[in-house]
C-alpha cells in the first residue's frame, strides 16, 4: 500500500504540468490553472512526510512498476538518499513556483516546463534503474534548455546552446557506460548491478566496469558541475530567469549530485573517494577565486554555487558515515541559502535593470525585507553563526579531520566572506528609490516585489536561521534518514572553539576584500574574468576529466 | 557479415562528408545517407522496429528540421583557427578509443550473463494474457517497451511532448518579438505569448 | 572488427562536435555520435539469435531489450536535436552568424 504512494510523487507534478498548460488554451483560466498546477506539489510533500517514518527506521521502499519483479521491470526505490533528494526538490520547487506566481510575466508555458522539470528530478531521485535514470536526466535537460532561453535574451540563448552541447556529450558517454554495464552484467537495475559487482569482488576486479563507472560519473558530472565539467554553469545560471537560477542552483545540481552518490556507492567505487575529495577541494577554491573576480552579480552567485558544491563533494570523498551526513547537510543548507540569494539578488536586478555590482545602487531602504533576507543568506554562505552555513561547515570540519585537502576548503571559507562583503554593497542602506522607472525601455525594470514574493523570501530566510540554530538536531535527523540508525555522536556545533574559529576567517576575509579592491587587485580580477573558456576548450576539459576518471582505477 | 562492414564503411564516409563539407545542404544530404545506411543495418541486425522508427524519425524529422530551420543562402564562415586545439581533441579521442579498445578486447563470449533478462522476455513474452508473466504480445520488443519497461516509455513521451511545446515556445516568440518592435516600447509580457 | 568501425563513427561525431565552429555542424556531430551508440547496443544485442524478436518461426530470437532501449534513445535524441536546431536558428537571427566563436564573443560581456 505505502509503496504504491511512491509513484504519485512523480505523477502529481506531471499532471500539474498538463493542468498548467491547459491555461494556454483556456485563456481566462490561465492564472487559476497555473495556481492549480503549482498546488500539485503539495502531493509529493504530503507523501514524503507520510513516508518519513519508514525511511528513518532504515527501510527502503521498493515499488515494482506494473508488478514486474526487478530484473525484468523497473522499480522505484525510496531510501534515505532518494527521500532526501526528493525533499530538497520539493522545498525549492515550491518556493520557486510561488515566487514565480508573484510575477505576472511568467505564464502557463513557464509553469508547464517548471513542473515537468520537477517531475524529471523526482524521477532521477527515485528510479532504481540505470536506463530510466538516463531518461529522467533527459526529461530534466529538455526543460532546462527551454527555461534558460525563456526570456529570449542573447545571453540566455547562447548559454542554453552551450549547456545543450556539453550535457548531451555527457549523456552520450553516460549511455556508453550503460552499454558496458549491460554488456558485462546483463542487468540494468542498480541494486542488482551492485549485487553482481559484489559477487565479482568489486569494480576493480571486473573486466571493464571501472570504465563504465568512469563514463557514468562523467555523464552525471556534467549535470553536477564540478571541475572540470563545471564550465556551463556560470553562464546558464547567470543568464536564466531569476527563479530558474534559484531552481538550478538550489535543486538541480543537488539532485544530480545525489545520483552520483548513489551510483558511486552502489558500484562500490570507493577508489574514487580520494579523487572526488581532491576534485571537490580544488573546485571549491578555484570557483571562489573566479567568483571574487566577477562584477556581474548573478555570475558571482553562480560561481559560488560551484564552489559550495565543491565543499559537498570534498566531504563526500572523505568517506565516513559522518562525512556523508555533513555532505548532505551542506547540500540542504546550500539549497536553502543559494535559492534565497538568487531570488533576492534577482529581485534587485529586476528592480534596477542593471547586473553590474557597481551600477546597482544601494537598495537597503527601498526593499528592506529583501535586504534583510539577503543578509541572512549572505551570513549563511559565509558560515557566520547562528546561520546554517556555520552548522554544516562545522560538520564538514569534523568530517574531514586530518585530511590533506582541508586547508583548501579553509582558504575558500574566508574568500567566500570576502566576495560577499563585495556583493553586499547592493543591499546596503541608501537613498529610497521610486517604484517604477521605465526610462530605458527595459521591460524588466522597476518591478517592485509583491507580497507573495516577499513572503517566500522571508520564509527561506527563517529556514536558513532555523536550520542553523537547530543544526545539531538537524544533523541527528539527517543521519537517521541516510543511515537508518541513530548516530553514535554528533559533535557539538556551537562550542567555544568553533565560534572563535570564525573570527580569523572574518578578519582574513575582510583583508582579502580590501586586497581585491585595490588597483592591483582589480587588474587581476579583470584578467581572471576574461579567462572564460570557449566551447571547444570546454569540451577538451570534459575529455580530460573523463580520462582522469578512467585512469584512476588502474 | 560483409554487408555489415560495407554499410558501416559507407556510414563512416557519409559521417566524414557531413562533418567536413562546407555547403550545409550537402551536409544534410550526407547525414541523410548515414541515417538510411543505419536503418538498413538495423534490418540486417534483426531489429525491424528500430529500423522503422529510425527511418521515420531520423530521416524525416531531422532532415526536415535542418532544411526548414536553415535558410537557403546561409553563408558559413569557415575560418579554421588553432589546429592545435583540434589535434589535442583528436589525440584524446584516440586515447579514449584505445582505452575502450582494451575493454572490448576482453569481451566475454556471448551467452550467459547477458541473456539473463532477455531469455525471460523471450520465454514469457508470448504466453497468453491469462498466464502469469505473459503479456500476450507477439512482438517481444513491443511487450518490453509497453509493459515491462513502460516507465521508460512514459519518460520518452514526456520528453517528446516537452520538446514539441519547447520548440513552439522558442519559435513563437519570433512573432511576438516582431509585435513588440512594432508597438515600440510598450510594457510587454503580461498576458503571455500568443 | 565491427566495434572498431562503430567506434570510428563515434569518433567522427565527437570530432565534429569539438572541431567544427559551425553550430549546425556541432548538432550534426551529436546526431552522428548518438547513432554510433545506438548501433553499438543493437549490434551486440543481435549476436545472440538469428531472427527478429517477433513470435513465429521458432528460430532463436535476438535480445529484445537493447532494441527496446534504443527506441527510447532515438526519440529522446531527436527531441534534443530539434530543440538544439531551434536555438541555433534563434541565435542566428540574433547574431547573424552560425559561428560559435562569434556568438560567444558577442554574448558574454565580460569587460563590463
Amino acid at each position: 500500500m505505502t509503496e504504491g504512494l511512491v509513484v504519485w510523487v512523480m505523477l502529481a507534478p506531471l499532471l500539474g504540468a498538463v493542468t498548467a498548460l491547459l491555461g494556454k488554451l483556456l485563456r481566462p483560466l490561465q492564472r487559476p490553472l497555473s495556481i492549480l498546477g503549482t498546488a500539485s506539489l503539495a502531493v509529493p510533500a504530503v507523501i514524503l512526510t507520510l513516508l518519513l517514518g519508514p525511511v528513518m527506521s532504515g527501510e527502503s521502499l521498493r515499488y515494482a512498476l506494473g508488478g514486474w519483479p526487478e530484473p525484468y521491470g523497473i522499480s522505484l526505490v525510496l531510501d534515505g538518499i532518494s527521500w532526501f533528494s526528493c525533499a530538497i526538490t520539493t522545498v525549492i520547487a515550491a518556493a520557486v513556483a510561488l515566487f514565480s506566481l508573484g510575477r505576472r510575466r511568467y505564464e502557463a508555458g513557464y509553469f508547464f516546463f517548471l513542473l515537468i522539470m520537477v517531475a524529471g528530478m523526482y524521477g532521477v531521485a527515485l528510479t532504481g534503474d540505470l536506463f530510466t535514470l538516463f531518461v529522467s536526466f533527459e526529461v530534466v535537460a529538455v526543460t532546462v534548455y527551454v527555461l534558460i532561453a525563456w526570456e529570449e535574451t542573447d545571453t540566455g540563448l547562447a548559454a542554453s546552446y552551450k549547456y545543450l552541447i556539453l550535457s548531451t556529450v555527457g549523456i552520450l558517454f553516460f549511455l556508453f557506460g550503460i552499454f558496458l554495464v549491460y554488456r558485462d552484467l546483463g542487468v540494468l537495475s542498480i541494486s542488482l548491478i551492485s549485487r553482481a559487482l559484489a559477487e565479482a569482488g568489486g569494480v576493480r576486479n571486473t573486466r571493464f566496469m571501472h570504465l563504465a563507472l568512469a563514463f557514468l560519473c562523467g555523464g552525471i558530472g556534467v549535470r553536477t558541475a564540478f571541475i572540470p565539467f563545471h564550465t556551463w554553469l556560470p553562464e546558464a545560471h547567470a543568464y536564466a530567469p531569476h527563479p530558474i537560477s534559484a531552481m538550478l542552483s538550489g535543486a538541480m545540481i543537488k539532485v544530480s549530485f545525489f545520483a552520483l552518490v548513489r551510483v558511486v556507492l552502489e558500484f562500490g567505487g570507493t577508489y574514487l573517494f580520494e579523487l572526488l575529495m581532491w576534485i571537490g577541494a580544488v573546485t571549491a577554491l578555484a570557483a571562489v577565486l573566479s567568483a571574487l573576480a566577477q562584477s556581474d552579480v548573478k555570475r558571482l552567485l553562480a560561481y559560488h554555487s560551484i564552489s559550495q558544491l565543491g565543499y559537498v563533494l570534498a566531504v563526500f570523498g572523505a568517506g565516513s558515515a559522518l562525512a556523508l551526513t555533513a555532505s548532505f547537510s551542506h547540500a540542504l543548507n546550500h539549497a536553502l541559502f543559494k535559492s534565497l540569494l538568487f531570488l533576492t539578488v534577482g529581485a534587485a536586478v529586476s528592480f534596477t535593470g542593471h547586473r553590474n555590482i557597481h551600477r546597482i545602487p544601494p537598495l537597503g531602504r527601498t526593499m528592506p525585507l529583501f535586504s534583510a533576507a539577503f543578509f541572512a543568506g549572505a551570513l549563511s554562505i559565509s558560515g557566520i553563526p547562528p546561520f546554517n552555513g556555520f552548522a554544516s561547515k562545522g560538520l564538514i570540519t569534523t568530517g574531514m579531520e586530518g585530511s590533506a585537502a582541508y586547508p583548501l576548503l579553509w582558504v575558500t571559507s574566508f574568500l567566500t566572506i570576502a566576495s560577499f562583503i563585495k556583493l553586499s554593497r547592493i543591499f546596503l542602506p541608501g537613498p529610497r528609490r521610486a517604484g517604477t522607472t521605465p526610462s530605458s525601455g527595459n521591460s524588466n525594470q522597476g518591478s517592485v516585489p509583491g507580497i507573495l514574493q516577499t513572503s517566500v523570501v522571508t520564509v527561506l530566510a527563517i529556514l536558513c536561521l532555523g536550520t542553523g540554530m537547530f543544526g545539531g538536531s538537524m544533523a541527528h535527523g539527517l543521519y537517521r534518514i541516510i543511515h537508518g540508525t541513530a548516530p553514535d555522536a554528533i559533535p557539538r556545533l556551537f562550542s567555544a572553539k568553533k565560534l572563535l574559529g570564525v573570527l580569523p576567517a572574518v578578519l582574513l576575509g575582510t583583508a582579502a576584500f580590501v586586497g581585491v579592491s585595490t588597483q592591483w587587485g582589480r587588474q587581476i580580477a579583470g584578467r581572471i574574468r576574461r579567462m572564460a573558456p570557449e566551447l571547444r576548450t570546454v569540451l577538451l576539459f570534459f575529455f580530460v576529466g573523463l580520462l582522469v576518471f578512467a585512469v584512476v582505477a588502474y | 557479415m560483409v554487408a555489415i562492414y560495407v554499410l558501416l564503411g559507407l556510414m563512416i564516409v557519409g559521417a566524414i562528408v557531413a562533418i567536413e563539407v562546407k555547403n550545409l545542404l550537402s551536409a544534410v544530404v550526407a547525414l541523410g545517407t548515414v541515417g538510411l545506411m543505419m536503418s538498413i543495418l538495423f534490418l540486417l541486425m534483426k531489429a525491424p522496429d528500430v529500423a522503422i522508427t529510425l527511418l521515420v524519425v531520423e530521416i524525416l524529422a531531422v532532415i526536415i528540421l535542418i532544411r526548414a530551420t536553415i535558410k537557403r543562402d546561409v553563408e558559413v564562415p569557415e575560418e579554421k583557427d588553432r589546429p592545435i586545439g583540434g589535434l589535442i581533441a583528436l589525440a584524446f579521442l584516440l586515447v579514449l578509443t584505445l582505452v575502450s579498445a582494451g575493454a572490448f578486447g576482453e569481451l566475454p563470449p556471448f551467452g550467459e550473463p547477458q541473456m539473463r533478462v532477455a531469455s525471460y522476455y523471450l520465454d514469457q513474452g508470448y504466453s497468453l494474457e491469462g498466464e502469469p508473466g505473459g503479456t500476450g504480445a507477439a512482438n517481444v520488443v513491443a511487450s518490453v517497451i509497453l509493459d515491462y519497461r513502460a516507465y521508460d516509455t512514459l519518460g520518452e513521451a514526456t520528453v517528446l511532448f516537452t520538446a514539441v511545446v519547447g520548440v513552439l515556445a522558442v519559435m513563437r516568440k519570433v512573432g511576438r518579438k516582431k509585435d513588440r518592435l512594432a508597438t515600440a516600447k510598450e510594457p510587454t509580457e503580461e498576458g503571455g505569448s500568443a | 572488427m565491427t566495434w572498431i568501425l562503430i567506434c570510428a563513427i563515434f569518433v567522427v561525431g565527437l570530432w565534429g562536435i569539438t572541431h567544427q565552429a559551425n553550430m549546425v555542424k556541432k548538432v550534426m556531430g551529436l546526431s552522428i555520435a548518438n547513432s554510433a551508440i545506438i548501433l553499438l547496443f543493437v549490434y551486440y544485442g543481435s549476436l545472440s539469435g538469428t531472427t527478429a524478436p517477433i513470435e513465429g518461426s521458432g528460430d532463436p530470437m535476438v535480445d529484445p531489450l537493447p532494441q527496446a532501449l534504443m527506441l527510447t534513445a532515438i526519440v529522446v535524441a531527436v527531441c534534443v536535436m530539434s530543440l538544439a536546431l531551434v536555438i541555433v536558428y534563434r541565435l542566428y537571427q540574433r547574431f547573424g552568424t552560425l559561428d560559435i566563436r562569434g556568438v560567444e564573443r558577442g554574448a558574454w560581456k565580460l569587460n563590463d
